[in-house]
Protein backbone atom coordinates (compact mmCIF):
# COMPACT_ATOMS: atom_id res chain seq x y z
CA UNK A 1 0.00 0.00 0.00
CA UNK A 2 1.55 3.38 -1.20
CA UNK A 3 1.38 6.33 0.82
CA UNK A 4 -0.36 9.56 0.27
CA UNK A 5 1.77 12.94 -0.80
CA UNK A 6 0.17 14.16 3.17
CA UNK A 7 1.26 10.71 4.79
CA UNK A 8 4.85 11.58 3.10
CA UNK A 9 4.49 15.42 4.36
CA UNK A 10 3.36 14.26 7.93
CA UNK A 11 6.08 11.79 8.27
CA UNK A 12 9.00 14.68 7.54
CA UNK A 13 7.13 17.55 9.51
CA UNK A 14 7.71 14.74 12.32
CA UNK A 15 11.25 14.25 11.60
CA UNK A 16 11.47 17.98 11.75
CA UNK A 17 9.99 18.17 14.77
CA UNK A 18 12.43 15.69 16.50
CA UNK A 19 15.24 18.28 15.19
CA UNK A 20 16.52 15.68 12.05
CA UNK A 21 17.51 19.71 10.46
CA UNK A 22 19.44 18.05 7.33
CA UNK A 23 17.68 18.11 4.37
CA UNK A 24 19.87 15.62 3.28
CA UNK A 25 19.67 13.60 6.37
CA UNK A 26 16.07 13.91 6.46
CA UNK A 27 14.98 12.91 2.96
CA UNK A 28 16.88 9.21 3.54
CA UNK A 29 15.22 8.75 6.75
CA UNK A 30 12.00 9.94 5.32
CA UNK A 31 12.01 7.06 2.55
CA UNK A 32 13.03 4.16 5.07
CA UNK A 33 10.03 4.90 7.58
CA UNK A 34 7.91 5.48 4.74
CA UNK A 35 8.91 1.98 3.08
CA UNK A 36 8.72 0.69 6.64
CA UNK A 37 5.06 1.81 7.22
CA UNK A 38 4.32 0.68 3.96
CA UNK A 39 5.04 -3.09 4.55
CA UNK A 40 3.60 -2.64 7.90
CA UNK A 41 0.22 -1.35 6.61
CA UNK A 42 0.05 -4.15 4.00
CA UNK A 43 1.39 -7.08 6.35
CA UNK A 44 -0.81 -5.68 9.19
CA UNK A 45 -3.97 -4.58 7.17
CA UNK A 46 -3.04 -1.23 9.39
CA UNK A 47 -3.92 2.37 8.42
CA UNK A 48 -1.27 4.62 8.12
CA UNK A 49 -1.48 6.59 11.09
CA UNK A 50 -1.39 2.94 13.35
CA UNK A 51 1.09 1.69 10.71
CA UNK A 52 2.72 5.30 11.90
CA UNK A 53 2.76 5.00 15.96
CA UNK A 54 3.78 0.77 15.95
CA UNK A 55 6.56 1.33 13.75
CA UNK A 56 8.45 4.58 15.80
CA UNK A 57 7.50 3.34 19.06
CA UNK A 58 10.13 0.42 18.44
CA UNK A 59 12.27 1.94 16.02
CA UNK A 60 12.52 5.63 16.76
CA UNK A 61 15.58 5.61 19.08
CA UNK A 62 17.49 3.61 16.12
CA UNK A 63 16.59 6.31 13.56
CA UNK A 64 17.35 9.04 16.21
CA UNK A 65 20.53 7.76 16.43
CA UNK A 66 21.44 8.17 12.87
CA UNK A 67 21.03 11.74 13.21
CA UNK A 68 23.00 12.17 16.14
CA UNK A 69 25.78 10.86 14.63
CA UNK A 70 25.67 13.70 12.18
CA UNK A 71 25.84 15.80 14.15
CA UNK A 72 29.08 18.48 14.14
CA UNK A 73 32.06 16.44 13.48
CA UNK A 74 33.07 14.04 10.82
CA UNK A 75 35.92 11.82 10.68
CA UNK A 76 35.60 11.33 6.61
CA UNK A 77 35.23 14.93 5.94
CA UNK A 78 38.72 15.54 8.02
CA UNK A 79 40.47 13.05 6.18
CA UNK A 80 39.35 13.99 3.14
CA UNK A 81 40.79 17.53 3.78
CA UNK A 82 44.07 15.78 4.76
CA UNK A 83 43.77 14.32 1.64
CA UNK A 84 43.81 17.03 -0.81
CA UNK A 85 46.19 18.66 1.75
CA UNK A 86 48.71 16.45 0.21
CA UNK A 87 48.30 16.90 -3.46
CA UNK A 88 51.36 17.87 -5.27
CA UNK A 89 49.15 21.51 -6.60
CA UNK A 90 48.40 21.80 -2.28
CA UNK A 91 51.82 21.14 -1.65
CA UNK A 92 53.45 23.84 -4.16
CA UNK A 93 51.27 26.64 -2.61
CA UNK A 94 52.63 25.21 0.84
CA UNK A 95 56.03 25.62 -0.80
CA UNK A 96 55.52 29.34 -2.16
CA UNK A 97 54.42 30.43 0.84
CA UNK A 98 57.28 29.31 2.73
CA UNK A 99 59.91 30.73 0.33
CA UNK A 100 57.30 33.64 0.18
CA UNK A 101 57.38 34.12 4.12
CA UNK A 102 61.34 33.32 3.83
CA UNK A 103 62.14 36.32 1.98
CA UNK A 104 59.58 38.93 2.85
CA UNK A 105 60.09 40.55 5.50
CA UNK A 106 56.21 40.12 6.58
CA UNK A 107 56.14 42.39 10.10
CA UNK A 108 56.84 45.67 8.05
CA UNK A 109 53.33 45.11 6.21
CA UNK A 110 52.06 45.29 9.49
CA UNK A 111 51.21 47.91 12.71
CA UNK A 112 51.31 46.83 16.34
CA UNK A 113 47.39 47.56 16.09
CA UNK A 114 46.89 45.47 13.32
CA UNK A 115 49.28 42.22 13.56
CA UNK A 116 49.65 39.08 10.81
CA UNK A 117 47.52 37.48 14.28
CA UNK A 118 44.86 39.58 13.47
CA UNK A 119 44.83 38.93 9.43
CA UNK A 120 44.47 34.95 10.41
CA UNK A 121 41.61 35.88 12.63
CA UNK A 122 39.98 38.43 10.20
CA UNK A 123 40.09 35.71 7.14
CA UNK A 124 38.64 33.07 9.51
CA UNK A 125 35.72 35.04 11.12
CA UNK A 126 35.07 36.38 7.29
CA UNK A 127 35.09 32.28 6.28
CA UNK A 128 33.05 31.58 8.92
CA UNK A 129 30.63 34.63 8.41
CA UNK A 130 30.46 34.09 4.54
CA UNK A 131 29.33 29.65 5.45
CA UNK A 132 26.22 31.05 7.88
CA UNK A 133 25.31 33.46 5.35
CA UNK A 134 25.39 31.11 2.13
CA UNK A 135 23.65 28.02 4.21
CA UNK A 136 21.30 29.78 6.10
CA UNK A 137 19.98 33.02 3.33
CA UNK A 138 20.76 31.14 0.09
CA UNK A 139 20.29 28.07 0.31
CA UNK A 140 17.21 27.81 2.80
CA UNK A 141 17.57 24.52 3.31
CA UNK A 142 20.67 22.99 5.83
CA UNK A 143 22.65 20.24 4.43
CA UNK A 144 24.75 18.20 6.01
CA UNK A 145 27.19 17.62 3.10
CA UNK A 146 28.11 21.02 3.21
CA UNK A 147 27.89 22.31 6.33
CA UNK A 148 29.84 18.84 8.13
CA UNK A 149 32.67 21.55 6.43
CA UNK A 150 32.03 23.91 9.79
CA UNK A 151 33.24 21.70 11.94
CA UNK A 152 36.86 21.43 9.64
CA UNK A 153 37.01 25.23 9.94
CA UNK A 154 36.04 25.42 13.75
CA UNK A 155 39.49 22.88 14.09
CA UNK A 156 41.20 24.77 12.08
CA UNK A 157 40.47 28.07 14.00
CA UNK A 158 41.22 26.59 17.55
CA UNK A 159 44.61 25.00 15.70
CA UNK A 160 45.31 29.07 14.28
CA UNK A 161 44.22 30.46 18.24
CA UNK A 162 46.84 27.90 19.77
CA UNK A 163 49.54 28.10 17.46
CA UNK A 164 49.11 31.72 16.35
CA UNK A 165 49.22 33.33 19.69
CA UNK A 166 51.58 30.94 21.70
CA UNK A 167 54.56 33.97 22.47
CA UNK A 168 52.26 36.91 22.28
CA UNK A 169 55.34 38.89 21.95
CA UNK A 170 57.10 37.47 19.09
CA UNK A 171 55.88 37.45 15.60
CA UNK A 172 55.20 33.51 14.59
CA UNK A 173 57.87 31.89 13.39
CA UNK A 174 58.15 31.21 9.46
CA UNK A 175 56.98 27.42 9.86
CA UNK A 176 53.98 28.48 11.61
CA UNK A 177 53.01 31.10 9.29
CA UNK A 178 53.62 28.77 6.59
CA UNK A 179 51.44 26.08 7.98
CA UNK A 180 48.52 27.75 8.63
CA UNK A 181 48.33 30.04 5.30
CA UNK A 182 48.92 27.05 3.71
CA UNK A 183 45.76 25.43 5.84
CA UNK A 184 43.66 28.50 5.25
CA UNK A 185 43.83 28.49 1.52
CA UNK A 186 43.64 24.52 1.27
CA UNK A 187 40.05 24.98 3.32
CA UNK A 188 39.22 27.64 0.91
CA UNK A 189 39.60 25.56 -2.11
CA UNK A 190 38.59 23.06 -0.30
CA UNK A 191 34.83 24.70 0.47
CA UNK A 192 34.54 26.12 -3.75
CA UNK A 193 35.24 22.43 -4.41
CA UNK A 194 32.76 20.61 -2.48
CA UNK A 195 30.28 23.64 -3.09
CA UNK A 196 30.48 23.43 -6.97
CA UNK A 197 30.42 19.02 -5.82
CA UNK A 198 27.26 19.77 -3.94
CA UNK A 199 26.02 22.51 -6.66
CA UNK A 200 26.28 19.86 -9.67
CA UNK A 201 24.68 17.27 -7.70
CA UNK A 202 21.81 19.20 -6.14
CA UNK A 203 19.30 18.40 -8.42
CA UNK A 204 19.65 14.80 -6.84
CA UNK A 205 18.68 16.64 -3.17
CA UNK A 206 15.66 18.76 -4.73
CA UNK A 207 12.14 17.40 -4.98
CA UNK B 1 22.57 -5.96 14.71
CA UNK B 2 22.68 -9.43 16.94
CA UNK B 3 26.13 -10.62 17.68
CA UNK B 4 27.08 -6.78 16.94
CA UNK B 5 30.56 -7.09 18.14
CA UNK B 6 31.02 -10.06 15.84
CA UNK B 7 29.59 -8.58 13.03
CA UNK B 8 30.36 -5.21 13.17
CA UNK B 9 33.59 -5.58 11.55
CA UNK B 10 32.22 -7.28 8.29
CA UNK B 11 28.89 -4.68 8.12
CA UNK B 12 30.96 -2.68 5.23
CA UNK B 13 31.91 -5.92 3.14
CA UNK B 14 28.46 -7.29 3.81
CA UNK B 15 26.59 -4.15 2.44
CA UNK B 16 29.52 -4.32 -0.62
CA UNK B 17 28.52 -7.79 -1.10
CA UNK B 18 25.28 -7.33 -1.51
CA UNK B 19 25.73 -4.22 -4.24
CA UNK B 20 27.59 -6.77 -6.19
CA UNK B 21 24.93 -8.91 -6.27
CA UNK B 22 22.05 -6.42 -6.37
CA UNK B 23 23.86 -3.91 -8.83
CA UNK B 24 21.88 -0.81 -6.81
CA UNK B 25 20.29 -0.68 -3.70
CA UNK B 26 18.44 1.32 -1.24
CA UNK B 27 18.75 1.70 2.80
CA UNK B 28 15.73 -0.07 3.81
CA UNK B 29 16.06 -2.80 0.83
CA UNK B 30 19.61 -3.92 2.11
CA UNK B 31 18.18 -4.01 5.59
CA UNK B 32 15.55 -6.86 3.97
CA UNK B 33 17.10 -8.51 1.77
CA UNK B 34 19.84 -9.47 4.82
CA UNK B 35 17.01 -10.15 7.53
CA UNK B 36 15.89 -12.51 4.22
CA UNK B 37 19.17 -14.28 3.37
CA UNK B 38 20.42 -15.03 7.05
CA UNK B 39 16.19 -15.65 8.34
CA UNK B 40 16.15 -12.97 10.36
CA UNK B 41 19.00 -13.75 11.99
CA UNK B 42 20.95 -10.85 11.57
CA UNK B 43 19.17 -7.34 11.96
CA UNK B 44 20.99 -4.51 10.49
CA UNK B 45 19.50 -1.66 12.20
CA UNK B 46 19.58 2.30 10.86
CA UNK B 47 21.97 3.32 13.58
CA UNK B 48 24.58 1.02 11.81
CA UNK B 49 23.97 1.13 8.32
CA UNK B 50 23.22 4.58 7.45
CA UNK B 51 27.01 5.53 8.79
CA UNK B 52 28.20 2.72 7.13
CA UNK B 53 26.91 3.73 3.98
CA UNK B 54 28.18 7.36 4.06
CA UNK B 55 31.24 6.47 4.87
CA UNK B 56 31.44 4.20 1.62
CA UNK B 57 30.25 7.31 0.28
CA UNK B 58 32.80 9.27 1.27
CA UNK B 59 35.74 6.96 0.78
CA UNK B 60 34.81 6.81 -2.91
CA UNK B 61 33.88 2.96 -2.75
CA UNK B 62 29.64 3.71 -3.42
CA UNK B 63 28.32 6.36 -5.69
CA UNK B 64 24.51 7.70 -5.29
CA UNK B 65 21.59 7.55 -7.62
CA UNK B 66 18.70 9.80 -6.24
CA UNK B 67 15.30 9.15 -7.89
CA UNK B 68 11.50 10.38 -6.75
CA UNK B 69 9.63 7.38 -6.14
CA UNK B 70 6.07 7.48 -4.93
CA UNK B 71 5.65 10.96 -3.48
CA UNK B 72 9.49 10.89 -2.02
CA UNK B 73 12.85 10.83 -3.02
CA UNK B 74 14.76 7.67 -2.95
CA UNK B 75 18.92 7.24 -2.48
CA UNK B 76 19.90 4.47 -3.98
CA UNK B 77 24.01 3.25 -3.61
CA UNK B 78 25.48 1.38 -6.31
CA UNK B 79 29.74 0.50 -6.27
CA UNK B 80 32.25 2.49 -8.18
CA UNK B 81 34.94 1.32 -10.06
CA UNK B 82 37.13 1.81 -6.99
CA UNK B 83 34.48 0.25 -4.89
CA UNK B 84 33.85 -3.52 -7.13
CA UNK B 85 37.87 -3.80 -6.93
CA UNK B 86 37.85 -3.56 -3.18
CA UNK B 87 34.69 -6.00 -2.76
CA UNK B 88 36.93 -8.32 -4.33
CA UNK B 89 39.79 -7.63 -1.83
CA UNK B 90 37.66 -7.30 1.24
CA UNK B 91 35.70 -10.53 0.71
CA UNK B 92 38.88 -12.15 0.03
CA UNK B 93 40.20 -11.04 3.47
CA UNK B 94 36.97 -12.26 5.17
CA UNK B 95 37.04 -15.76 3.70
CA UNK B 96 40.81 -15.75 5.52
CA UNK B 97 39.47 -14.22 8.53
CA UNK B 98 36.68 -17.00 8.55
CA UNK B 99 39.12 -19.73 7.60
CA UNK B 100 41.33 -18.94 10.20
CA UNK B 101 38.39 -18.80 12.83
CA UNK B 102 37.13 -22.31 11.60
CA UNK B 103 40.86 -23.47 12.33
CA UNK B 104 40.86 -22.00 15.89
CA UNK B 105 37.57 -22.81 17.07
CA UNK B 106 37.24 -26.12 15.23
CA UNK B 107 40.55 -27.59 14.39
CA UNK B 108 39.23 -30.92 13.47
CA UNK B 109 36.67 -29.42 10.60
CA UNK B 110 39.46 -27.39 8.96
CA UNK B 111 41.65 -30.19 7.82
Amino acid sequence: MKLTAENIQFIDNYLKNSEVIYYDIRMEMLDHVATAVEQKMEAENLGFYDAFKSYMVVNKKEIMKENKLWSGYSKETTLNFLKFLMQPIMILIGVSFYFFYENIQITNYFSESFTIRNLFFVFMIILAFFQLIYFHLILKQRFFVLEKLGGLLAIIYYLQMFFMNQHEDETPSIITLTLFSYIMIAYLLYFIKEVYKFKTNKKQFVL
Amino acid sequence: MKNSQLYKGSLNTIIMKLLEEQGRMYGYEITQKVKEITKGELNITEGALYPALHKLEAEGLLDVEVEKVDNRLRKYYKLTEKGTTETINRLAELEEFIKNMQTIVNPKLSY
